[in-house]
């Protein structure tokens, strides 16, 4: 992986306004700094890997492009994940064989916070798994959620967005992400529940 | 304000209850509630290790070729816009390997229309 560089030395202001003079070198330092995240959260709304390079690469081409226009009112990392998920966004509409709810379907009815699996989990279920079998659990049970869902959860629990932030980059209300977040958490929770439940211990499901 | 909350009332709460974004007094109701119902409080706990769990993995490193190629394209556009500044020799993997095993989706990044401008 990329060694770090002698512009790692530098705060992100100072990397910023060397990359806006075109510097190449710090320019590459804040892709270094984040391609990681922006490329786990294309996959994540995407779920294409192709498509995903896609936004990576789109993701810093438009914010090199548009640099001048980054004033620092937000951090630069919530300014390209905008940039990411508006890129993300285009890639699921234009998926001509998307039959998954769209993301501007009302979706907030109430309705689907039934929760039906009850059980206590091992206090840090984590360590039952390695790293890789952990990654696959977590990574499958995104997967699973609506897109609707998947990219709020995306947004605020993996990529700690606040809710605000989630807001404006989906083009959603407050509310609208509050309500999918809590649908996103209740279904990850249950589908999770299958792995990290305490062995021998339903008799703590009241249900 | 000692009414006590139903299962359903809970459970809407819950998102801004662990976001820490009720006020005193809703928090006082919605500890309470789980004081007294089991069935919430194993829903709470397993909800906040839900979002615990995700928040403790940490990316995972991009593929080799993919990154190349990322780093090939803003290299390709940062030099067709002009830059004057140090090169990349540096921070890039060298880019006579091999390029054969990932998706052919290489940009040609100067030539990419720009459609929408992100909002600041």
């Amino acid at each position: 992986m990329p060694a770090t560089t002698e512009a790692g030395v530098f705060d992100e202001s100072e990397l910023l306004a060397k990359a806006r003079e075109g510097d190449i070198a710090a320019f590459s330092e804040l892709v270094n700094r984040y391609s990681r995240k922006i490329y786990r959260l294309a996959k994540h709304i995407t779920q294409n890997d192709t498509d995903a390079e896609d936004v990576l690469q789109e993701t810093f081409m438009k914010s090199f492009e548009h640099l001048g226009d980054f004033h620092g009112q937000s951090k630069f990392y919530t300014w390209i994940v905008r940039i990411a998920v508006n890129e993300s966004l285009m890639k699921l509409r234009k998926r001509k064989s998307d039959r998954t709810v769209p993301l501007d379907e009302p979706l907030d009815t109430g309705e689907d916070t039934v929760v039906r699996e009850i059980a206590v989990w091992d206090e840090n279920p984590e360590q039952q798994y390695s790293r890789d079998e952990l990654a696959k659990i977590l990574d499958e049970a995104v997967e699973s959620l609506k897109p609707a869902f998947r990219t709020v959860f995306v947004l605020r629990d993996i990529e700690e967005l606040s809710t605000e932030e989630t807001a404006q980059a989906l083009g959603i209300s407050v509310p609208a992400v509050k309500s999918r977040l809590l649908r996103a958490r209740l279904q990850l929770r249950e589908k999770l529940t299958r792995f990290f439940r305490r062995k021998g211990d339903d008799v703590f499901a009241y249900l | 304000m000692t009414s006590l909350l139903t299962c359903k009332e809970f459970l809407q709460e819950l998102t801004d209850y662990l976001d820490s974004a009720v006020d005193l007094e809703l928090r006082l109701k919605l500890e309470r509630h789980i004081s007294e119902c089991p069935n919430c409080f194993v829903i709470l706990d397993t909800t906040q290790k839900t979002i615990k769990v995700y928040k403790g993995v940490e990316p995972q490193e991009i593929p080799p070729d993919v990154h190349m190629r990322l780093m090939r394209a803003v290299e390709r556009k940062m030099n067709a816009n002009g830059s004057g500044g140090s090169g990349l020799s540096t921070t890039i993997p060298s880019t006579t390997g091999s390029n054969t095993t990932g998706p052919s989706t290489t940009k040609s990044a100067t030539t990419r229309t720009v459609a929408g401008k992100p909002v600041v």
